[in-house]
């Protein structure tokens, strides 16, 4: 109904076709990223890191919760409160927040959902930071929950999941694969998607939406992150003025996820009457980004599929001609992660086919490894696209919450890097062992579906 | 609480009036003041031109290690002669595609193991290769960048590649009312001046590799070109770098342009431009605008921020939130190299396009009568000047201001001081440019849509030019359905079955049959399709003259669907229950004359005299629009095609004026039965197995 909310959505289907992970981290020699952290007496978690040079300053807000912290029968309120945080607030009216930062001259606004946390951000010109800071603290203290714009919502998102999940070639099968990676029974946190069921959501009062908002979007579960041309101690006495008196809340409950992929093996076949051809989707389990195997799966993902000339899009792109395409979905949870690759099969190239050849690259590097060059490539790779992202202040903010949220400290920004420069050949040859194996995986076959295998 | 948008026309007092006319929210607290803005500190910059002439400039900025290089060269599609119009459009997509000693895989992967990007783009002034490194990496982006500036290699398979696939664009966008729209309008505001060349599928076709060769060794000069350094680098070590990897480019007289051809302003008048059975028209008002070093350009961007830069405009708020007749309406100034142009645009339903286009020319005449108000002025500029540190974020941004500002010969003023000049405009000038540019009585109006719906209501507007979808002149009385001049003979006709294949991409994905039975006097003509899930049924009952009697469609599967139509008394009455996305229920009433129901066409033409060359107009009823339109086919050369069923001697005909453009190969020998079917666009293709 309004143009301004198909902007905000889900995050993970921006991730397509990025080449990795929305990785935060920086290495030493890459530049410093000076910054101050507090907290307000009511919890909230402030991060200031001024570059004076900037005319623009981000204002960042992490709620910490995702899809993962929904229990069983309250699936997609993480993302449906995403899209209530833009129906107004007390002194704000519905729809009202992007048309004052549109007048601002601001940019880059948004909220998105994903897994891990829930995020709203706009880029502003330095003077108008109190105007930013005004309309985040508005709604975090007076969100209109009311039942008008709980029903509203429920049907904007109805629509959102019609247009971006079942009509769409694919998105269907890849959620399937990104949530059949994980045990439902111990690790239900990742074993269900973000949009949730519509028997949760039509099931959820207005008191169950209301409760969620007082636990989750208070104070104390949220950080508030400022980056780009601002005054430090002008900001830090406007945030005591307009976060200050918003009440906290007892602490948020955590769910569990534990040995998530002890199900595998598995494997499927999905019949998509919008597919115009078939597709492979293979997803492994990895570790936790605080794990120390972390960096080398992660740079073993660049060596596969980042660039023209990587082993997967070489092999099954440019050399035999049996896939259209190879995506990666590189994802990092705060806790087990997702390695995935989506292969679209070329015209009259079979999926067992497909299959086959990207299992022989996988066999070949478990084998062989990878040749100092190719790693080497991929450092430097990891290294270029953390210094491009932080190019804007709402890059270096999301990084400053990344390192804060993922590694519990935002001072993780400055060594974060080191960890991959330290990555040798036979890490990577060991990784590819442990998790690239048949056993550890969630294999599934995308077929156009012919008229006979339909209802 | 409802929409605060205005819902009257003075969308000034809306706005002011918003919070107060809300009693519910009375209580409710103003977001605060603005603090005083932060002079702006925009990067230093260096300029200096190397001994072949290549102009050079170097913008530090510390702040992040990066760097980027972007060279500018002065061979757009503005450069282009008219019968090759594409040709640069193809050149910067190949350009990057191998160079005389890196095959493009070796351009690749010398850019990624770095970790940083290489590309290449055409616009109307010029064509662009650009390079993003870290800064420590500047000496290879250098490197690279002049590598594709002098020698790529324009491999002939990556040309014909480009070529054929732009040319399949292009077609599928003619059928795009928005792209005849913008067209049109380009065509008739810049006539012969080198703004106004199009490409076509004449001129796509005629390009090869020797032609963008010689282009490209006559327009890629350093006199002829521009680059911008910015970033983490050192204007010394910069100035080092262009000397050694750009020293070498030989100077070569480039051509001057010639700006002319303009035509001479007319009174208003606008050019319909006829889509038979559209459910929507695209409209555009245009007028020349400004040369760059204009003074009224910063008055011309505060007045379209105004009228139609945004959802936060009057355009907006009057056609789409007041009065619910177009989803979007926009307007636009450009300021290109020569002429620019200001523009008004609006995609509206049938019924309300002549009601759009008069508000569109209130809200002009309103802008040369009547100062904007203060609210406005404050949200316009408020949006303007507040984005402008925003825009100029990171390396590659400023660089690209300040090449554009230099492309355009404009001193550097001009980006330093936006901001300034923007807040220095004042109603009274808005009044005055509007005044000065926007003449409601010299406007170039371009109307696409169903002109037999449209063209009495819109000669009340202005004097109306008629065009058919190829741009002839078309006379109001060919508005009338009228049968084919072609003869066509039904005794002709044989009982029998046809079968085909349907494949996407080369798998299969249904099939389809075709049966052609008597049926009383008469023949009844049955098709049975399954698409994926979808089964659809029509059924065509007709006369021995071709004439239409009854009509039905079915569908099953993802949703249920009947159509059913019939011819009495001269006009096509029934109704459609059909779902929302291919127009929902409707009612028909149309006049029959001439027409026939879709797949009677396909009847005909295997019965007509095919030569290559001659074109065979059908008036088809459409089932979704519920209108008659003239359906082209246009007979091509005979090839030789080979299905399932055979190999067959058969003419390749286009077909135009339906629901989408298509191709189909139809026998050589009589009957002309169809052999082949493509959809352009999509990657359909329908085959014939069997014949029964």
């Amino acid at each position: 109904m309004n143009k301004r909310l198909v902007r905000s959505g889900m995050a993970v289907l921006a991730l397509l076709g990025a080449a990795s992970a929305p990785l935060a981290a920086q290495g030493g020699q890459a530049g410093r990223v000076n910054f101050e952290t507090y907290r307000l007496p009511n919890g909230l978690r402030v991060i200031l890191a001024p570059d004076p040079a900037v005319g623009a300053v981000s204002v960042n807000v992490w709620y910490d919760v995702g899809s993962r912290d929904e229990p069983a029968g309250r699936t997609g309120f993480a993302h449906l409160f995403e899209h209530m945080m833009f129906q107004g607030s007390a002194n704000v009216a519905k729809g009202d927040h992007f048309v004052l930062v549109e007048r601002a001259g601001g940019d880059m606004q948004n909220g998105t959902t994903e897994w891990n946390r829930t995020n709203y951000y706009q880029t502003l010109p330095s003077n108008r930071l109190n105007l930013g800071l005004w309309l985040e603290a508005d709604r975090m203290r007076s969100l209109a929950v009311t039942q008008e714009n709980l029903d509203n919502q429920r049907q904007v998102v109805q629509e959102e999941k019609r247009q971006r999940v079942d009509n769409q070639p694919y998105v269907g099968a890849m959620y399937e694969t990104l949530i059949g990676l994980y045990n439902p029974q111990t690790c239900f946190p990742y074993a269900h998607s973000i949009i949730g069921s519509f028997d949760d959501l039509n099931a959820a009062s207005l008191d169950d939406v209301k409760n969620f908002f007082r636990t989750y979007y208070a104070p104390n579960n949220a950080t508030l992150t400022l980056t780009g041309g601002f005054d430090p101690a002008q900001a830090r006495q406007m945030i005591q003025q307009y976060f200050g008196d918003i009440a906290r809340a007892p602490d948020a409950p955590r769910t569990t996820c534990t040995q998530p992929f002890t199900h595998l093996p598995q494997a499927r076949t999905v019949q998509d009457p919008r597919a115009p051809l078939p597709a492979v989707m293979i997803a492994y389990g990895v570790p936790a980004p605080t794990e120390a195997d972390y960096p080398a799966v992660s740079l073993l993902n660049s060596i596969l599929v980042s660039g023209q000339n990587s082993r997967l899009t070489e092999r099954l792109v440019n050399r035999e001609k049996a896939a259209i395409s190879v995506n990666p979905l590189f994802l990092a949870n705060r806790g087990p992660s997702t390695a995935m690759y989506w292969l679209n099969a070329a015209q009259t190239v079979e999926p067992a086919r497909l299959q086959a050849l990207f299992d022989e690259e996988i066999e070949r590097v478990r084998r062989e490894g990878v040749t100092e060059d190719e790693l080497t490539k991929a450092r430097n790779g990891m290294r270029a696209q953390q210094i491009f992202e932080r190019q804007t202040p709402h890059g270096t903010a999301e990084a400053l919450q990344f390192s804060t949220h993922y590694f519990g400290d935002p001072a993780h920004i400055n060594r974060s890097l080191e960890p991959y420069m330290a990555v040798t050949r036979d890490d990577i040859r060991r990784a590819a062992e442990r998790y690239l194996s048949a056993q550890n995986r969630i294999v599934v076959t995308v077929v156009p579906a012919p008229a006979a295998a339909q209802e | 609480m409802p929409c605060i948008k205005t819902a009257r026309p003075l969308a000034a007092l809306a706005l002011a009036g918003a919070l107060a006319a809300a009693p519910a929210h009375a209580q409710r607290q103003p977001p605060p003041e603005p603090m005083p803005a932060r002079p702006l500190a925009f990067p230093a910059f260096r300029e200096t031109t190397l001994p072949n002439g290549l102009r050079l400039i170097v913008v530090e900025n510390h702040a992040h290690p990066v760097a980027s290089v972007s060279l500018l060269v002065g061979a757009g599609t503005a450069h282009v002669p008219a019968a090759q119009a594409g040709l640069a459009n193809v050149l910067g997509d190949v350009l990057t595609r191998g160079t005389r000693t890196r095959s493009a895989t070796q351009l690749a992967e010398a850019i990624e193991r770095t970790g940083g990007r290489l590309s290449a783009g055409t616009s109307t002034d010029y064509t662009g290769i650009y390079a993003s490194v870290l800064s420590e990496n500047l000496p290879l982006a250098m490197e690279l960048v002049a590598d594709v500036a002098q020698n790529a290699s324009l491999p002939d398979s990556e040309v014909v590649a480009v070529r054929d696939r732009a040319a399949s664009q292009l077609r599928q966008r003619l059928a795009d009312p928005g792209t005849l729209a913008n067209r049109r309008l380009i065509q008739e505001l810049y006539g012969s001046h080198p703004y106004g060349r199009l490409r076509t599928a004449e001129s796509l076709a005629t390009i090869s590799r020797p032609m963008l060769e010689q282009f490209y060794r006559t327009y890629f000069r350093p006199g002829n070109a521009l680059m911008v350094v910015a970033g983490d680098v050192r204007a010394a070590e910069v100035e080092a770098q262009a000397r050694r990897w750009f020293g070498g480019w030989t100077r070569g007289e480039v051509p001057r342009l010639a700006f002319t051809g303009l035509p001479a302003p007319t009174p208003t008048r606008i050019t319909l431009v006829n889509r038979p059975g559209a459910v929507q028209s695209s409209i555009r008002i245009g007028r020349l605008g400004v040369l760059p070093a204009s003074a009224d350009y910063p008055a011309l961007t505060v007045m379209n921020k105004v009228l139609g830069g945004g959802s936060d405009a009057r355009l907006f708020n009057i056609l789409r939130e007041q009065h619910g007749w177009t989803y979007g309406a926009y307007s636009d100034v450009d300021r290109p190299v020569n002429q620019g142009r200001l523009l008004l645009l609006a995609e509206t339903r049938t019924a309300v396009t002549d009601s759009a286009v008069a508000e569109m020319l209130t809200q002009i005449r309103r802008l040369t009568r009547e100062p904007v108000s203060a609210t406005e002025m404050a949200a316009a500029k408020g949006y303007m000047n507040g984005s402008f540190p925003i825009q100029i974020l990171t390396a590659e941004q400023v660089a690209g201001e300040v090449a554009i500002t230099r492309l355009l010969g404009l001193p550097i003023e001009d980006l330093l001081q936006r901001r300034e000049r923007v807040a220095a405009v004042t109603p009274a000038d808005i009044q005055r440019v509007a005044t000065r540019y926007l003449k409601p009585d010299s406007l170039q109006i371009v109307v696409v849509g169903d002109a037999a719906q449209l063209v009495d209501k819109l000669r009340a507007i202005a004097p109306v030019d008629l065009v058919d979808a190829e741009g002839r002149p078309i006379d109001a009385s060919a508005l009338t359905v009228r049968a084919s001049t072609e003869r066509f003979d039904a005794s002709r006709l044989a009982a029998g079955v046809h079968e085909y294949r349907v494949t996407m991409q080369g798998n299969p994905v249904g099939t389809a049959a075709y049966t052609l039975a008597r049926d009383g006097d008469g023949w009844k003509r049955s098709t049975a399709i399954t698409f994926g899930p979808m089964r659809q049924s029509l059924e065509a009952r007709f006369g021995n003259a071709f004439e239409p009697r009854e009509y039905r469609e079915t569908y099953a599967g993802p949703f249920d669907a009947t159509v059913e139509a019939r011819v009495v008394n001269g006009r096509i009455t029934g109704n459609a229950n059909l779902p929302q996305q291919m127009g929902g229920p409707k009612t028909y009433d149309a006049s029959a004359a001439g027409a026939v129901w879709s797949g009677m066409d396909e009847l005909m033409l295997s019965t007509a005299d095919l030569a290559p060359g001659k074109t065979i107009v059908i008036p088809v009823f459409n089932s979704t629009s519920g209108s008659v339109a003239p359906t082209s086919y246009k007979i091509g050369a005979a090839e030789s095609v080979t299905v399932p069923a055979g190999t067959f001697q058969a003419y390749r005909v286009d077909v135009t004026g339906g629901s989408s453009p298509m191709t189909v190969w139809l026998k050589v020998d009589a009957p002309h039965v169809l052999v082949k079917q493509e959809i352009v666009g999509q990657p359909i293709v329908v085959e014939l197995t069997a014949v029964r």
